[in-house]
């Protein structure tokens, strides 16, 4: 406990006495007046390194520089408070009853610590937050995957990282992705990036992952592209004419182009995104859709109920 | 980052955070304070310790930080040099851009004016960091908090609901108990005042959701749970589909082994087991494997 508490004491004195100079302090500067720096001088020089790249990891940025480039002084050190500082612009007190509110939904959720501190320094801002403003509603996340947060220092730092999923067939693939981006939809969290192994865009589901993400050590391992071609862009689509029971079937409604009302059943036609979601969702809902074409989705439901009816006979 | 990041830097992070914290808290009791950090008293305390040794170079006590809190509250002097606040990691903004996507959802709740604030706050973390993480219509989270407000005020709540079983949409209100999930679904638990009775729902299966303007007195019911049924199934395909309807374990499906599917009503069983194409066959009770039969017959008897 007591070298944990040595160690940051020495950060924390390191970061002042950077905070505060005016001008650049030079490492002779900094091993003389700074606590903590002792031993010998190689030993003070690995110690600085390490430092040093200690608060770049967490979000400090340490100038390197000179006072006077003409006589070639000492390279020095300094933080400037600007770059130190956090900057989010004109807030008022609404803004940061929003943002505190927009923290707080990740009670109990995986990136808690995270919005711990945002939340803190938020409350530190000296401005009153105006949170009779606002009803006292908390959204919470819903993402205690334990993969969320590995995943998202991935996507921030841009590291590939490599995992196991679980394919359709219950088998288990080992995937190596860059990941570029994650959305939450419909209560579950859906990872895009570019498989490395099939250089193809690729989406997964995050509790479909059943092993821990591997985060590759390299950090801006790729670039983003601009524009993420969506699995949904493709145009050469075909499409499923149904024919459902009326006040039937609104999940299959709901994804309809064009429905045509008749007497006692509607016909209508969706996109065919995924064939085998499609034929589970027309088998679900029994007798109350009719698979009318195109022939082989026809053909599919036909084979299963066949096949349905043996194995149940 | 979560796991990675050590203790050390841990707490550098946490002093480096305490000082603007304390200028503008003086005199906050020691347990609050530890409760903002989410962090146990002791380890407060320790914090408080070693931010007393630190300062300007000279470290008389002219440079050294200033702190008072042997009476269980802390206030702090001399700490100018550490004023700022420290800017944001990356993972932090990430958390506040997420959070305000799910304030966006909730805007009805909130009011549409703070609509705007809302978007443009969003702008201004993403444009900072230029990363693609987002909630996007997830309305599950926008429902569990009305529920949440519901139980908490007792206030009943209006429902549009689908019942998956009856592939039927129903309007009631429902004054809820109590959630809870089971196979990574959720669930709430609720009073139906149209069926009068007590009632499951699945949060996903809502389509529309408000509070009820009424205080409604909420019924003496006895709390049950709806009797669920098990059905005994052989897997004959190894389908990631029908393991995650019926919220089995992917490590437990076998080919060729058994397995105990559990649902609430027969009617969605039937449906699954449909759905499940042949992955899962139900060996018994019979009278389900008979519903079965004739549910694939009525359907088949649409093609012939």
């Amino acid at each position: 406990m007591l070298t944990v508490s040595r160690k940051s004491e020495r950060l924390v004195n390191l970061t002042i006495a950077l905070l505060a100079t005016k001008r650049y302090l030079t490492k002779s500067e900094i091993f003389r007046t700074v606590e903590g720096y002792e031993g010998a001088p190689e030993a003070m020089e690995r110690m600085f390194e390490r430092d040093k790249d200690d608060l770049r990891s967490l979000g400090i940025a340490i100038e390197l520089g000179t006072f006077d480039p003409i006589f070639e002084d000492e390279a020095g050190y300094r933080i400037t408070p600007s770059s130190y500082q956090l900057d989010l612009g004109e807030l008022d007190g609404t803004d940061i009853a929003l943002l505190s509110l927009a923290a707080s939904a990740w009670s109990g959720a995986a990136l808690e610590r995270e919005s711990t501190s945002a939340l803190v320094k938020l409350a530190s801002m000296g401005i009153d937050s105006d949170s009779d403003a606002l009803s006292l509603l908390t959204p919470l996340v819903s993402a205690t995957n334990e993969n969320f947060a590995l995943v998202t220092d991935a996507i921030i730092r841009r590291c590939e990282i490599e995992f196991e999923y679980v394919g359709a067939d219950l088998s288990k693939q080992a995937r190596r992705i860059a990941p570029y981006s994650m959305r939450g939809q419909s209560g579950s969290w859906y990872l895009v990036g570019l498989d490395r192994e099939k250089d193809s865009l690729r989406t997964f589901r995050l509790d479909r992952i059943s092993s821990e993400v591997k985060v590759g050590k390299k950090a801006n391992a790729f670039d983003i592209p601009d524009q993420l071609a969506s699995d949904s862009d493709n145009e050469a689509m075909e499409f499923a004419l149904l024919r459902i029971r009326k006040s039937r079937g609104h999940q299959l409604r709901s994804l309809a182009t064009l429905i045509e009302p008749g007497e006692e059943w509607d016909d209508i036609s969706l996109p065919i995104v995924d064939a085998s979601w499609l034929l589970r969702v027309i088998l679900w809902h029994r007798d109350d859709v009719i698979a009318l074409g195109p022939s082989a989705l026809r053909k599919s439901v036909i084979d299963s109920l066949s096949e349905l009816r043996v194995l149940h006979g | 980052m979560a796991k990675s990041m050590v203790a050390p830097l841990e707490q550098t992070a946490r002093l480096l955070d305490l000082v603007p914290f304390l200028l503008s808290h003086q005199g906050i009791s020691l347990i609050d304070l530890a409760k903002h950090f989410k962090v146990d008293s002791d380890v407060m305390i320790d914090d408080l310790n070693t931010l007393w040794m630190c300062g300007l170079p000279g470290y008389t006590p002219l440079e050294l930080i200033d702190l008072a809190f042997d009476s269980g509250f802390v206030t702090i002097r001399n700490a100018a040099p550490l004023a700022y606040v420290r800017t944001m990691s990356s993972a932090e903004i990430v958390s506040l851009a997420l959070g305000l996507d799910l304030l966006r959802e909730n805007t009805e709740q909130l009011g549409a004016e703070h609509n705007d604030r809302i978007d443009r706050l969003a702008k201004k973390l993403r444009d900072q960091i230029g990363v693609h993480i987002s909630i996007a219509s997830s309305p599950t989270t926008a429902h569990r908090s009305i529920i949440s407000a519901s139980i908490a005020r007792r206030v009943p709540v209006e429902m549009t609901y689908y019942s998956s079983s009856s592939d039927e949409e129903t309007k009631r209100i429902v004054t809820a108990y109590d959630f809870f999930s089971e196979n990574d679904v959720e669930y709430f638990q609720g009073y139906c005042h149209s069926s009068k009775g007590m009632r499951m729902f699945r949060i996903d299966r809502i389509v529309a959701l408000s509070l009820a303007e009424s205080l409604d007195v909420i019924p003496d019911v006895q709390m049950k749970k709806n009797e669920s049924i098990r059905v005994g199934a052989t897997v004959r395909a190894l389908d990631r589909a029908s393991a995650e309807a019926f919220g089995l374990a992917f490590a437990d499906l076998r080919l060729g082994g058994s397995v105990s599917l559990q649902a609430f009503s027969p009617e969605w069983l039937i449906r699954s087991i449909m759905a499940s194409a042949g992955s899962l066959v139900v060996e018994e009770p019979l009278e389900i494997t008979i519903a079965i039969r004739q549910s694939i017959d009525s359907t088949m008897a649409l093609y012939e």
